[in-house]
């Protein structure tokens, strides 16, 4: 049959893209509505670190106070408060939101500069409320314990919205006051109970809550008829007094200028809620304040783990797509195959990215403002007055948001591209189309590879260029960028070359297990599922590693920097007490204390006494300059009076080396680091003991060698610093005499006595204040007068303030008198010590969530495979095996390769910074994070993975 | 050597079709030359691996040939860009797929009136065209399931009622009946006849003879070459004997 046909019309045809959006968006809602499992877990996976972006940056804002919180937090509704501004001269302007901190000054010192009292610069016409900070005390006990007075109209009207009644009522009389309930839980006072004071006994009637400070503090709150006359309120700064001002009308800016000139610094409601210009916080010719090098180092870090963690959020959305993308090559297969164009293909995937990913990050971000707004609303709850209020970063959460839609529409693209590359066959049969060669991602993750090397290595090299630690501070910025950039263009390379990694890891399996030689191939056939999942694993690795170098190098440095009084958690009481002297100006002779009854005093206070140790020292400094012939010309010791103090001589050379400013070159030194690097020789400075002392106080056991040593008369010291060929120098010190320092131009004592001493080295647990010790016998023949000068206690964890307290009147009625304070050492901060585990937790989560997600394709992908494998006799074990492989792979991939693009980096700014000299690589955790979560992952897959082979080779799709 | 004429609706000139590279490549056609003219219901038979998908795959553009050239109403399918073989596969080609192909997301009559919809066709109109074409294949009232609605059979005749939907001058069929009844089977036969003879150009891959014998003409596959092609009986599987296969 011939019939005339009308020739073949390829032209795009009208309205086709309009009709295959629509289908587009038809498929994409129809495929979430019938796979609701698969996308929830997508918007899941999506969601939270979107939400965990945005919470942080949230919370990061919500600590930063806006201008009407500082108002309303700060002022009430006065006016402006009024207060002394510290400044040497009138030329200084201060900042226009903190009435206490100068932005531009000269800096000259004006010694004709006397500045005004702020109450004589009131402007006429305003109410006035004065706040006068008192230092009150209160016995506990037989000690006087200090506590924080506030004379304050605290609940008149204008100063609604800065303090608060929280329980209670107002004073009536003037007897009852207002106190914190910080106040109350530390001295175990109820409402209604009198209180005694230095400044009077008073009964709270009311717990208020200053939003400026912590419900923690113990503050008493008076009127002003409450404080006796005459009352002295002790050493008052000139800050201890604001005016408060209330009026109708504001008061500006020049009138802030002009108090400035006068050394009064205004915090004006009207300039905090429209601030000058920034051309007018300069003074010509000053130099305004600059930022510190330790802030810049600070936001470089910051800039590091937000750039990594933003990265993150993209790379876990891509592998979070990697779900759906095998059923999705297959659908948009047929699509392709009843004549949808490449826009149309797209334009599917597009839809489905724009559905869920909008979904999610649109969740992620509420999700996020919701948790940070109940940790604000908790944290103002309870009181502290550490975040100010809910406020959301725009700017953050909206880079979060299109960070993690553009990976959900770039991962949901992946099938689209194949299926454009003319792999419809394959994609028909499988779902799975052939993997792509990936040459070019392999060429660009190359050169960005360099790039990022080159960026790191010349960011190192800059770093470690300067020697002058000014010089240093002046680069930190560039440097930081520098590495930051490398850092980040290292995660995207290492991402691009995961492909070709991968490909080239399991080129060589034949000596492999079965079931890990069969996961290895299958993950490099199957990149486009392989690679999202390994990427989003390195990307955990490497925010998690260079976090983890990051902190610990920063508690390393508080470790380095911190001044260790004692070791952590003891406590020394001193067992003689100076007097004061007697009315003819002769010396009193020193309380002494008996050491039994002291340790048993602080034993009864506190259940967490481990051990008390009576200290020997040389005879203390004592009655120095009292007496006649006291003066220099007199004798350094006599019968009642001491005025030599013992130290150990730095040998020449062994000085820790400083600028011409004095500030150290290389903190990292060994002449400047350990016990007395930085310290002044104190009366315990020099220890004489033995083998128990040098554990109770250096914190490490003495081997037989050094306590042969000791007993034959060296001296055991603390920091090699001190000892040069074997010897040390143990000078005797006359406290009464100042000269400069031969080597620093420092001002230091004369040493009146010398000896050399042979020295064994024992470097303490700490950097405790000691040089060392000596046994009883050297002491005394080398005349050193030794004496039990002090109790050590020791402390099983850091004392609570009540328990502070009741030590303090325990030790004052062995004592008796009050005032000498209990105080043990906290040692550094240990919040962050656990931080690096949860860092490591939070990795250990995503790197199980992304194997987990390719383990599960992996096997549904397999199911044929495995009818074959059932086929032949395998053990329906192997499938657990198989998933357990999969699982290993690809997160001892990621993790091995993220925790080298992590530490790499975080190691060179380390290095390459002021906080070079605390360089610590966290190695358990590190390995943790690169061996222990992986095999735990892949444990965990075994676990979850049903023993069972299909029988059936079941047509896959639908 | 074939003469490309007016009433030709697909040619393959020399056509061969490579897989994998070096010591692994394995040739699934060889220099194939073929024609089918409007009207002609030719079936395609052979062993497997013998290259009668490879040959359905690039008749139907999905693949493209390593050499050689293929030509739709004398238009030839190397010179098209992607887009453009994706307007020829829903304007001009119909495909049936051995195991259906139906887009899961869609319902049967969103599934028939894809190609229109895609080409711009109003919703109603490509509506109206597909329950047209859908009541050919028997089967109107299932017009709004889904693929896990419907039996093999039916998702079979949704297929087929999707590659006859619009003017298709090209009917490919792979193995359409392998997953049906023998009388589903034959009403497929039938719908596939009726198209041929209304003036598209049929191409059937199948292993049965008595599916063959609906053809006008039966063409021989071994080893990725035509062994022999001849007129379809009513039972073809003589020539099976005596082409060797």
């Amino acid at each position: 049959m011939s019939r005339r046909r009308p020739p073949l019309e390829l032209a795009a045809a009208r309205g086709a893209r309009r009709s295959s959006f629509r289908i587009a968006v038809r498929m994409a809602r129809r495929d979430i509505a019938r796979h609701r499992g698969r996308s929830f877990l997508i918007v899941l996976l999506i969601m939270l670190p979107v939400a965990g972006m945005t919470a942080a940056g949230t919370l990061y804002q919500s600590s930063l106070r806006t201008p009407q919180e500082i108002v309303r937090y700060e002022l009430g509704n006065t006016q402006a408060r009024f207060v002394a501004l510290p400044t040497p001269n009138g030329d200084s302007i201060q900042d226009p939101m903190n009435d206490a901190y100068v932005v531009s000054s000269t800096g000259e010192l004006d010694g004709d500069f006397v500045p005004t009292d702020p109450k004589d610069l009131l402007p006429s016409g305003y109410g006035v409320l004065p706040l006068r900070q008192l230092q009150l005390t209160t016995s506990v006990g037989e000690a006087m314990v200090p506590l924080n007075g506030v004379q304050v109209d605290a609940l008149h009207e204008a100063f609604e919205g800065k303090f608060a009644l929280l329980d209670g009522r107002a004073p009536a009389n003037g007897e009852e006051v207002l106190a914190s309930r910080g106040l109350l839980e530390r001295f175990d006072v109820e409402l209604g109970e009198q209180f005694t004071t230095s400044a009077g006994t008073f009964v709270p009637v009311g717990t208020i809550r200053d939003s400026d400070a912590s419900d923690n503090n113990s503050t008493l709150y008076l009127q002003s008829g409450q404080v006796p006359a005459g009352f002295a309120p002790g050493p008052a700064s000139a800050q201890a007094v604001s005016y408060y001002v209330t009026g109708p009308e504001p008061v500006t800016w020049q009138q802030v200028r002009e108090a400035n000139s006068k050394g009064v610094g205004v915090l004006s409601r009207s300039v905090v809620l429209d601030p000058p210009p920034p051309g007018e916080l300069t003074l010509p010719g000053a130099m305004p304040a600059g930022v510190p090098s330790q802030t810049v180092a600070t936001y470089a870090t910051f800039a590091v783990v937000g750039a990594l963690a933003l990265l993150e959020v993209g790379l876990l959305a891509g592998a979070a797509f990697a779900v759906g993308a095998k059923h999705q090559v297959r659908e948009l297969a047929l699509l392709a195959a009843s004549g949808a164009e490449a826009p149309t293909i797209r334009s599917v995937v597009t839809a489905s990215g724009l559905w869920l990913g909008g979904l999610a990050v649109t969740a992620g971000a509420a999700a996020g403002i919701a948790v940070a707004a109940g940790v604000v609303w908790w944290v103002r709850f309870i009181g502290s007055a550490r975040l100010a209020g809910v406020h959301p970063d725009p700017l953050l959460t909206s880079i979060a948001m299109l960070m993690g839609l553009a990976a959900c529409i770039l991962a949901a693209l992946a099938p689209a591209n194949l299926v454009a590359r003319q792999a419809l066959r394959g994609a028909l049969k499988s779902g799975r189309a052939p993997a792509a060669g990936g040459r070019r991602s392999t060429i660009v993750g190359a050169a960005v590879l360099l790039v990022a090397t080159g960026l790191l290595a010349a960011g190192w090299a800059l770093g470690s260029s300067a020697k002058d630690p000014d010089q240093r501070a002046q680069q930190a910025a560039a440097v930081s960028a520098m590495l930051a950039g490398g850092a980040v263009l290292a995660v995207v390379a290492l991402v691009l070359l995961t492909g070709w990694l991968t490909a080239a890891l399991t080129s060589r399996t034949r000596a492999m297990p079965l079931a890990l030689r069969m996961a290895a191939r299958d993950s490099a056939r199957n990149r486009s599922r392989t690679v999202p999942a390994v990427a989003a694993v390195l990307a955990a690795a490497t925010l998690a590693s260079a976090a983890l170098v990051l902190s610990s190098s920063q508690l390393a440095g508080q470790r380095l920097s911190h001044s260790w009084s004692a070791l952590e958690n003891q406590a020394y009481l001193p067992l003689s007490l100076a007097q004061p002297p007697l009315a003819d100006g002769t010396a009193a002779p020193a309380v002494t204390v008996d050491p039994q009854r002291l340790s048993a005093a602080v034993s009864g206070a506190l259940d967490s006494v481990s051990w008390t140790r009576t200290v020997t020292t040389p005879a203390p400094v004592e009655n120095c300059g009292f007496g006649e012939g006291a003066g220099p010309a007199g004798p350094v010791s006599t019968e009642t009076s001491n005025c030599l103090l013992y130290a150990l001589a730095r040998p020449s050379g062994q000085e820790c080396p400083v600028t011409p400013q004095r500030r150290v070159v290389d903190p990292d030194d060994w002449r400047c680091r350990g016990s007395m690097a930085s310290e002044q020789a104190s009366d315990r400075s020099i220890l004489v003991g033995g083998a128990e002392d040098i554990r109770a106080m250096f914190g490490r056991d003495a081997g037989a060698d050094t306590i042969a040593a000791l007993d034959a008369g060296a001296m055991v010291v603390t920091n090699p610093a001190f000892v040069r060929d074997g010897k040390t120098e143990l000078q005797g010190l006359d406290v009464r005499t100042q000269q400069p320092s031969p080597s620093d131009g420092s001002i230091v004592h004369e040493a009146v006595t010398s000896t050399v001493l042979e020295a064994v080295i024992l470097e303490p647990a700490v950097a405790v204040p000691y040089y060392g010790i000596v046994s009883p016998a050297t002491a005394g023949r080398l005349g050193l007068a030794p004496e039990a000068a002090g109790l050590a206690i020791q402390l099983s964890r850091s004392p609570s303030a009540a328990e502070v307290d009741a030590v303090t009147g325990a030790v004052a009625g062995v004592v008796g008198q009050s005032g000498l304070g209990f105080w043990a050492e906290p040692g550094i901060p240990k919040d962050q010590a656990w931080m690096g585990w949860v860092i490591v937790a939070i990795s250990a989560l995503i790197t199980f969530s992304a194997a987990g997600i390719t383990t599960g394709l992996a096997l549904a992908d397999a199911r044929t495979d495995h009818a074959t494998l059932a086929g032949v006799g395998a053990a329906p074990r192997l499938r657990k095996a198989l998933a357990a492989s999969q699982a290993l792979f690809t997160s001892g991939l990621g993790a091995v390769l993220g925790a080298v693009a992590g530490t790499v980096p975080a190691v060179l700014i380390v290095a390459s910074t002021e906080m070079r000299a605390s360089l610590e690589v966290p190695w358990l955790p590190l390995a943790a994070m690169v061996v222990a979560v992986p095999l735990t992952g892949s444990a965990l897959a075994w676990a979850f993975t049903r023993s069972v082979l299909p029988m059936t080779r079941r047509a896959l799709g639908g | 050597m074939s003469v490309r004429g007016p009433q030709q609706v697909l040619e393959l000139a020399r056509v061969s079709r490579t897989f994998g590279e070096g010591a692994t490549a394995v040739a699934a056609l060889r220099d194939v030359d073929l024609t089918i003219a409007a009207g002609e219901f030719v079936a395609v038979m052979g062993p497997s691996g013998s290259g009668k998908s490879s040959l359905l795959a690039l008749a139907g553009g999905l693949d493209r040939p390593t050499s050689g050239g293929v030509f739709v109403e004398s238009t030839p399918l190397a010179g098209l860009g992607l887009n453009e073989l994706a307007r020829l596969r829903r304007r001009a080609v119909g495909y049936v797929f051995q195991d259906f192909n139906l887009v899961p997301t869609l319902t049967a009559a969103e599934n028939v009136a894809l190609p229109l919809e895609l080409d711009g066709a109003a919703a109603r109109k490509a509506g109206r065209q597909a329950l047209d074409a859908l009541r050919q294949v028997g089967i109107p009232e299932l017009a709004d399931r889904f693929m896990d609605q419907m039996s093999g059979g039916q998702q079979q005749r949704v297929a087929i009622a999707r590659a006859i939907v619009g003017q298709r001058r090209l009917i490919l069929a792979d193995e359409p009946t392998g997953a049906l009844d023998s009388t589903t089977g034959h009403g497929v036969m039938e719908v596939l006849r009726s198209r041929a003879d209304s003036g598209s150009a049929v191409m059937l891959v199948t292993h049965e003879a008595r599916h063959a014998a609906w053809a006008d003409r039966v063409v021989f596959l071994r080893d990725g070459r035509i062994v022999d092609q001849a007129a379809a009986m009513h039972d073809p599987t003589f020539l099976l004997t005596q082409a060797g296969l």
